[in-house]
């Protein structure tokens, strides 16, 4: 290294330092200009320390010439279309609109996750509330294109393969929407290239690549709301660009148009899928950026950068946000009927949601009051206990958590026995007497007269150390130990009602009840019992119990001694817009976080960038959709993006040795260009890894487009410098290549025919998992299939029986349905378990039978609150409704069987044991068309006990 | 300028090499302005060296305040506390040379093993329970407290040191390093049998030494130099030795090192490549090689001492654990013939592979349908029915003659005894498996299984079913096989299956699914049992299974039980434990009552109850210092902001604190800021179950960003306090700031944070409070202590 060489790459390093400072396109790392010397003979000036702006002010004048060189050319010139460019946008969108809407209306099934959004749109038209992981904008679009194109909302889209030409579910058209701004994502990708001033080949060459990415297509194909937040996404991305190149003239009226522009399309993608804040955090880091190094520099005044700074917050956090909760309150004022959405949510939501029977209840709680007690922090229900016992540890009575009402949710609140002792004497026994803070207590279940108990012995699902069971103990003969008696421990009350902070009042009063012996408080966490506890929800005691899981309510009072009708009354308070806003949120986020089961396409964010694997969306003979990416696209967006940060790291390190690459000039265009696309893509990618959650590929899908843009812009740089022909000899070879695996793959993203040779043929990856088996293989396919016209009746009707379910087979993959079923009533009593509860019954009834007269169901009893009359209706209309569907399940399942029957005799078993099974089938069928008739039969006795013990237990026990 | 350069005397360390440094011009204290000659030779009596020399007096100082708190009562209570139970456990387990396993790394329980064993302890006491007397079982708990003691009173004196280098006052140092040494999370968890002050020791050390090294950088290649970066290396290794959260503190180091090379790296400093080249290779061998041979080095140690057998031999692999003396492994082993009726055990969840005569459902809940054939479960308990007898998948020669195709004797003669090698199944064999009750064989076939879909269905068929035969071929292959020997005529044999001893897959030869089962429980119809399906991907620990029993065949009675014990070299068995190491630790997410989120650890939410004692109301509870945790907390905020407004001015072209207060906070602010956050954030990302105590090393650096801020506030002449090391120097400096209002506040700090030390002091040494008393500690209604009603 001549010494010439090296002095003049310390010019320009000196020289630089002070360019990036002034021209502000990088950090001012100030140390720049500090004069350590390493290896200097005389090491005296360590704290010979001059501030970075000094020098850089004295070298301004001599390299502000410099700057050009640094600067982006585009920066600051004002975008405009020419014509030609127009000309070539319209041919590039009409092909891309053929490529897009062929073929629309194929599949006519329900498709993967039409499941859901389907039938999100049929609930927003019928109005009623539900409860969905995903901000709602998207699905009110999919519902609002329903409701134009005639749907009335009472298709359901139960599972997968159902047909909808049988249906009048305006289907295509309903997809006609997501195709369409899958579609619009062409022209957006043409003008954000252009914009951040990439050439004609580039713009063509981006939005050309995005028309042909399979994935793209794919799923804006279908019911499905990737497409629309990508649309918004690219939406954004498009405004902000526009909004970039008008910084040279701020505070005009189109800076501001295309700054409101951004943010109000920030808040439509952040509203349509909270993927969206990955976008919100790209603009974030893009505008700290902005403001920090290029408006807060000092040749700005104050004033001016005052102005800059409220602009953004403006445009970039009050706009997004009002536009989020303006489609949160479109979304709360739509559903108003009660749905299946209630009981996530807490009694006070609910009272907004019509057709809840919520209605006020008596105010103060004394002892001897008849209580519904509700979980407050999970709204999995109340607590419940029914006679029939646990299969581990004590084997007493279960105690449960029961989202319905019924009227085994009835404690009585009782002095315990000690306290018994000491009244007995006196007559305070029978005195009005209000449950205070740190009272002992026991509570007696009403219709059972267990005492709710509990004791050092561990919980039947959470099997911890300091976890105790709960369980039912005592009964009429016996008056139960102290292991019956639990501490009030009031935490919270309501301002409304003072003495609710320090005594029990109904609905206000939120209280923990601790265990006296053992010191833990009644807990419960949503575990679901196996099913001799009805899959109900399990309740235990836990030492140190989590503060808000631990917390109860009285949800209904009634006292034997007081006239209801008189007495003083609470009842919810109702929410305002902003506290459904919030609660909705809490329990969105929870189920979010919940949905941690594993499905079989699921994948993790690693394998997204080399494309392991697709999802298998919907298939049937001979007719698969499969989400899958345009591989060499998704591969040549990674990349770009590797070798951006790995070509800015090489420069970054031959800055420092006064190299001072310029790349031929571009060198700030690419960071400002492909830099801000490598960023959003890092945005959109790493966040996932951070997900416990169940994730697929298309959660990759608004980082690819990134990928796509960044893409196109490196090769749009890299090859400026080369001569036009080969600059267009590289891009159609791409496009070349495009084409020809996008048409290779379009089968499966269509969802056409295709042959099974073709198939095998075309997979790159052994990992890929599109099934060939299905397709015929050539020689068959030379037979044209035609299609029934009925061939969709009897589809659906096939799909309503079981099939053998293939691995593969493509489920929804909401877990939501999880949830819901958690909330949902247990499953019918079968005849086994309805045998026990009756015999266990008999027992307990030969056991006390003086106890036992309160117990008989009472079939006059006019004194009933009012309320549940209304519960005792309801569930009379439930149980015809379930007893209808019950009828109709036995048909469908005899129909299975012989379904069954014949496919397996078809398929597997060898001959000599086909005789065998069909008599033994025909016997069991024998026997179960008698047990379907004793059923059938069977559930109007039923019906008669459970209205009849639906009937509250009357007040007093009669002789 | 000069001004600055005099007050330096930074070239007058003692440690430039070339030694003849021009006197020096220190400042005896901030009013006067006067030089002092260097003293030639110092005078002998202590007292005058501490008058003379302040920095040592301030260090003196600091390890008195640091010590007495800690080793105040340190014998009380005579009873395992927490986690006690775990640390003095391992070391009396290092004492009886009884192979444990922890996810730690070993060096800080062996550090507590060796006063121990200095004082004549066996290990007898195994420090089963939370409150068991030490005096009844005697355990030499007070040698091995007094040892954590004394790495916990270290850290404030480091952190003095480190201050004092770093450029700060004395009085701030002083106060600082009095800040940690009265701060109640780290007295307590310096008085107890725990790992925390051993790494904090290493971990605040080697910033020390980085510190040292740092200071050198003008005179690089130096002996000095050398030293005290392989210091730094050593004492990385030793702070990742001690538990795997001192990666942290190594990623620190990690991010000076980057920025100095970075620096270096500049042109304008005139290096060429080649010297940077010098730079970054003394780097990487110093503080990449050195940790990583040190790691090694103390688990060559672990295993060295480690030779018998113990209660972690089951957590590994049957090689291993033939490696430890005693193993039931080595010793209780039998060879397994064809024709032998064995039972399979599962590893994972301790099942056997059984069938009964009872057929799975023709249809399932979800609407699958089954093959209806005979089912295959994994039971509890091993019955009759867990029996199978291995039959060759060919039958040879050999084997026809001495058995039948059912695996029956066919006479009574003896068997030669080179048949019986032949005879022996090995690895890789192929077999069916003939279930010993019900006289069918074991087959996998392409049907979905009862609860895993994915997964295919085992059952048992006719052996005569011809159609099914291949599905009934099984290879047996082994976990670690070790390499085939050569027999007498040269042909390869593979090593024999042993009962126990011998971990291996049962893979389908048709269709390449291996045996596995989990502990999801089938229906009622399965009686509860567990599933055994076919799994594709033959790996993983699910689908390792080992011969339980030979049926009608006694270890005790058999000559045959000695082995070869396989050789595994220290890097297996290094890879092993870190591989079962970083598995456990990853499982640890079960939810604890105790646990909390990294969020809620400055704001101090919740403690940690340690122990209790009802007869006195006396209890231990981890609790930090209030008020120095709420100082702390507040001196990191002011620190980001006035850096943040530093920048921000440059940007707009002026100067929020001058050059020279400005490039202290750069530095050595910076690096106590990095190390706090670096300490802190990661836990963010973690997923297993966290408590507070993982906050420590952020505790002790974040009271270092505190120290910076009061230096920030109440000094003004920073010239004074260059980069020197006035501990070993004896140079005389300013000792406290300028104005006397400040001084006040300083003192006032120390002042409350010793009054809530005190105040909250009998949680950390287990006085009696009165439930009044405990109640009005109650600051936040999350601290739940014990005893507050009565």
């Amino acid at each position: 290294m001549s010494s010439e060489k090296v002095r003049s790459r310390k010019q320009q390093r000196y020289y630089m330092n002070s360019e990036f400072n002034s021209a502000s396109q990088h950090g001012s790392d100030y140390d720049f200009n500090e004069n350590e010397k390493y290896n200097l003979a005389n090491p005296s000036n360590d704290l010979d320390y001059v501030p970075a702006y000094q020098k850089d002010h004295a070298v301004f004048q001599s390299t502000h010439l410099n700057q050009a060189k640094l600067a982006d050319p585009t920066s600051g010139k004002r975008f405009r279309f020419t014509k030609k460019r127009l000309i070539v946008l319209g041919l590039v969108f009409l092909m891309a609109a053929y490529f897009r809407l062929w073929k629309l209306s194929h599949p006519s099934k329900v498709v993967f996750d039409e499941v859901h959004f389907g039938k999100h749109a049929g609930l927003y038209i019928n109005r009623t509330f539900f409860l969905d992981v995903h901000p709602p904008l998207a699905k009110m679009m999919f519902a609002a294109a329903g409701k134009i194109f005639g749907y009335d909302g009472k298709f359901d889209f139960k599972t997968i393969g159902l047909d909808y030409t049988s249906t009048n579910v305006p289907y295509a058209s309903m997809r006609f929407m997501p195709a369409f701004l899958g579609l619009a994502m062409v022209p957006i990708t043409y003008i954000t290239i252009a914009a951040f001033g990439g050439s004609e080949e580039a713009c063509l060459l981006g939005s050309l690549l995005v028309t042909f990415e399979n994935s793209f297509m794919t799923i804006s194909r279908l019911i499905l709301l990737d497409s629309i937040l990508i649309f918004f996404t690219g939406l954004t991305v498009m405004f902000w660009a526009l909004f970039l190149r008008e910084e040279g003239h701020p505070f005009t009226k189109t800076w501001w148009v295309y700054l409101i522009l951004t943010g109000v399309n920030m808040g439509n993608a952040l509203s349509s899928k909270w993927v969206g804040l990955f976008l919100v955090g790209t603009i974030g880091v893009w505008t700290i950026k902005d403001l920090w190094f290029r408006i807060t520099d000092y040749r700005v005044t104050l004033n001016e950068v005052n102005k800059h700074f409220w602009a953004r917050v403006l445009g970039l956090i009050v706009t997004p946000l009002t536009v989020y909760v303006f489609w949160f309150y479109i979304h709360f004022s739509v559903l108003t009927l009660s749905g299946s959405g209630n009981n996530f949510m807490s009694p006070e939501f609910q009272t907004t949601v019509g057709g809840s029977h919520l209605v006020s209840t008596m105010r103060d709680v004394y002892y001897g009051s008849k209580i519904r007690i509700r979980h407050d922090a999970t709204n999995a229900g109340y607590l419940h206990s029914h006679a029939s016992r646990y299969e581990t540890g004590s084997k007493q009575q279960q105690v449960t958590l029961y989202s319905h009402r019924d009227d085994n949710n009835y404690w009585i609140i009782d002095y315990t026995l000690d306290q018994k002792k000491k009244l007995a004497n006196s007559t305070n026994l029978n005195e009005l007497k209000p449950i205070k803070n740190g009272d002992v207590i026991r509570l007696k279940h009403a219709n059972t007269k267990k005492n709710l108990h509990s004791h050092n012995l561990r919980a039947p699902v959470t099997n911890k150390d300091y976890i105790n069971e709960v369980s039912g103990y005592g009964g009429d003969d016996f008056d139960g130990d102290s292991n019956d008696d639990w501490i009030v421990r009031i935490m919270d009350g309501d301002n409304s009602v003072p003495s609710s902070f320090n005594q029990i009042v109904s609905i206000h009063s939120k209280f923990r009840l601790i265990h006296k012996n053992e010191k833990c408080a009644l807990f419960s966490n949503r575990v679901k019992l196996p099913k001799w506890g009805f899959e109900q929800v399990e309740v235990v005691c836990m030492k140190h119990a989590k503060y808000p899981k631990s917390i109860w309510r009285i949800e209904s009072a009634t006292h034997e001694k007081i006239n209801y009708d008189t007495a003083p009354k609470v009842s919810f308070k109702i929410p305002g817009f902003f506290e459904k806003f919030i609660e909705s949120h809490v329990v969105m986020l929870r189920v979010n976080n919940g949905l941690t089961g594993s499905h079989f396409y699921d994948s993790r964010p690693f394998s997204w960038i080399y494309l392991r694997r697709g999802i298998g969306y919907w298939s049937e003979k001979g007719h698969t959709i499969y989400l899958i990416g345009n591989p060499i696209i998704w591969w040549l967006a990674f990349v770009s993006i590797v070798s951006f940060v790995a070509i800015q790291l090489v420069l970054v390190l031959r800055d420092q040795r006064g190299y001072n690459d310029q790349m031929f000039g571009y060198r700030a265009q690419y960071m400002n260009f492909t830099g801000f696309f490598g960023i959003g893509w890092a945005m959109h990618y790493f966040p996932f890894f951070l997900m416990g959650r169940q994730l697929f590929l298309h959660h990759y899908l608004p980082a690819l487009w990134f990928g796509i843009v960044a893409l196109a812009s490196s090769i749009d740089i890299f090859t400026r410098k080369v001569s036009s022909k080969a600059r267009t000899v590289i891009m159609c070879a791409l496009l070349f290549y495009t084409l020809r695996l996008y048409f290779l793959y379009s089968p499966v993203g269509y969802g056409t025919s295709w042959t099974r040779e073709a198939c095998e043929k075309s997979k790159m990856l052994s990992s890929w998992d599109f099934s060939c088996k299905q397709y015929p293989s050539i020689a068959e396919k030379l037979a044209k299939q035609t299609f029934d016209k009925d061939q969709g009746k009897k589809d659906n009707e096939k799909i309503q029986e079981a099939e053998i379910v293939d691995p593969g087979q493509p489920q929804p993959i909401d877990n939501i349905d999880e949830e819901i079923r958690l909330n949902q009533p247990a499953p019918m009593i079968n005849d086994e378990d309805k045998k026990k509860l009756e015999s266990d019954w008999e027992k307990f009834k030969n056991e006390d039978v003086k106890g036992s007269a309160s117990l008989q169901p009472e079939k006059k009893d006019g004194e009933s609150n009012p309320e549940n009359k209304n519960d005792k209706q309801d569930d009379k209309a439930g149980e015809i409704q379930n007893k209808e569907e019950k009828k109709e399940e036995q048909k469908q399942e005899e129909q299975k069987k012989e379904e069954q029957k014949k496919e397996e005799q078809k398929q597997e078993e060898p001959k000599k044991e086909e005789k065998k099974e069909e008599e033994q089938k025909k016997e069991e069928q024998k026997e179960n068309q008698q047990v379907i008739d004793k059923k059938a039969e069977e559930p109007k006795v039923e019906n008669e006990n459970q209205v009849a013990k639906d009937k509250p237990a009357p007040a007093e026990p009669k002789p | 300028m000069t001004s600055v350069e005099d007050a330096s005397g930074l070239h007058h360390r003692k440690t430039a090499t070339k030694g003849a440094s021009p006197p020096v011009t220190p400042i005896k204290n901030a009013t006067s302005n006067q030089s002092n000659e260097k003293k030639e030779n110092p005078p002998i009596s202590l007292p005058k060296i501490l008058s003379s020399n302040a920095a040592l007096a301030g260090l003196i100082l600091t390890s008195i305040i640091a010590i007495l708190p800690r080793i105040y009562l340190i014998w009380f209570p005579q009873e395992v506390v927490f986690d006690e139970v775990h640390f003095g456990k391992f070391a009396s387990y290092y004492l009886r040379r009884q192979y444990y396993f922890d996810v730690h790394p070993p060096l800080a329980k062996m550090i507590l093993a060796i006063p121990a064993k200095l004082v004549g302890y066996n290990g007898k006491f195994l420090f089963e329970k939370i409150g068991m007397n030490y005096i009844e079982n005697g355990a030499p708990y007070f040698v091995m407290r007094m040892t954590v003691a004394m790495f916990g009173a270290s850290i404030p004196i480091l952190a003095y040191m480190i201050m004092a280098e770093s450029g700060y006052s004395l009085a701030v140092s002083f106060i600082t390093a009095s800040l940690i040494s009265l701060d109640n999370s780290l007295v307590l968890h310096s008085r107890l049998i725990l790992l925390d002050s051993i790494m904090l020791f290493f971990m605040v050390s080697s910033i020390y030494s980085y510190i040292r090294f740092f200071k050198l950088r003008f005179h690089p290649f130096t002996t000095q130099w050398y030293l005290w970066l392989t210091t730094t290396g050593f004492l990385l290794g030793c702070a990742v030795s001690c538990k795997l959260v001192g990666l942290f503190t190594f990623s620190c180091v990690g991010i000076f090192v980057l920025y100095d090379l970075w620096r270096i790296l500049d042109i304008n400093r005139n290096t060429t490549i080649s010297e940077f080249g010098k730079h970054f290779a003394a780097r990487a061998v110093s503080l990449i090689l050195v940790p990583i041979v040190v790691y090694l080095t103390f688990f060559y140690v672990h295993f060295s001492i480690l030779t018998n057998t113990g209660p972690g031999d089951a957590y590994h692999t049957p090689n291993f654990q033939m490696q430890l003396a005693g193993n039931q492994l080595a010793m209780n082993t039998l060879p397994v013939y064809f024709g032998d009726s064995v039972s399979f055990k599962h590893i994972d969840t301790n099942t056997f592979i059984s069938s009964r005569d009872e057929i799975y459902p023709l249809k399932y809940a979800d609407g699958r349908v089954s093959s209806n054939g005979q089912q295959v479960t994994a039971t509890g308990a091993e019955t009759d029915e867990s029996f199978w007898t291995v039959i060759p998948g060919e039958l040879f020669e050999e084997y026809t003659n001495h058995f039948d195709v059912n695996g029956t004797r066919i006479n009574d003669l003896p068997i030669p005894p080179e048949s019986l090698i032949e005879l022996k199944v090995r690895h890789n064999d192929v077999v069916r498996l003939l279930h010993k009750t019900t006289n069918c064989v074991l087959r996998t076939h392409d049907v979905a299984a009862p609860l895993t879909p994915t997964n295919m269905e085992f059952t048992c068929v006719n052996s005569t079913d011809e159609k099914a035969y291949k599905d009934t071929l099984f290879y047996l292959k082994f976990d670690q096989p070790s390499a085939a020997t050569k027999d007498s005529e040269g042909n390869l044999i593979q090593e024999e299956l042993r009962t126990s001893s011998k971990r291996f897959r049962i893979v389908s030869k048709s269709q390449n699914v291996a045996a596995m089962t989990h502990a999801k429980k089938l229906p009622k119809w399965g009686h509860g049992d567990q599933e055994i399906n076919g799994k594709k991907a033959a790996s993983g620990s699910n689908t390792l299974w080992t011969i339980n029993t030979v049926s009608g065949k006694n270890v005790s009675d058999s000559e045959e039980t000695k082995v070869t014990i396989p050789k595994m070299g220290f890097f297996a068995k290094f890879i092993e434990l870190q591989r079962l190491m970083l598995e456990h630790n990853a499982k640890l997410t079960k939810p604890h009552p105790y646990q909390s989120t990294p969020a809620s650890w400055p704001l101090m939410l919740r403690g940690v109850s340690f122990w209790t004692d009802s007869n006195y109301n006396r209890q231990i509870y981890f609790l930090g210092n209030p008020f120095g945790w709420a100082m702390s907390i507040l001196g990191i905020g002011m620190f980001s902001v006035i850096i943040l407004g530093i920048l921000a001015g440059h940007r707009r072209n002026f100067d929020l604190v001058s050059a020279i207060v400005e490039r202290h906070l750069m530095r050595n602010g910076l690096i106590f800021a990095i190390c706090y956050a670096m300490h802190y954030l990661p836990f963010f990302i973690m997923g297993r179950a966290l408590f507070i105590h993982h906050y420590l090393p952020s505790v002790v650096f974040g009271y270092m960003v505190l120290g910076s801020m009061l230096q920030f506030f109440t000094v003004d002449n920073y010239q004074q306090y260059a980069l020197f090391s006035p501990v070993f120097s004896r140079i005389n400096l300013p000792i406290l700031p300028k104005s006397k209002r400040m001084i006040a506040y300083l003192g006032l700090v120390l002042a409350l944070q010793f009054l809530t030390f005190c105040y909250f002091a009998p949680f950390v040494y287990g006085t009696t409070l009165t439930p009044s008393q405990v109640r009005s500690r109650k600051w936040l209604p999350s601290w739940d202590f014990a005893f507050t009603n009565k």
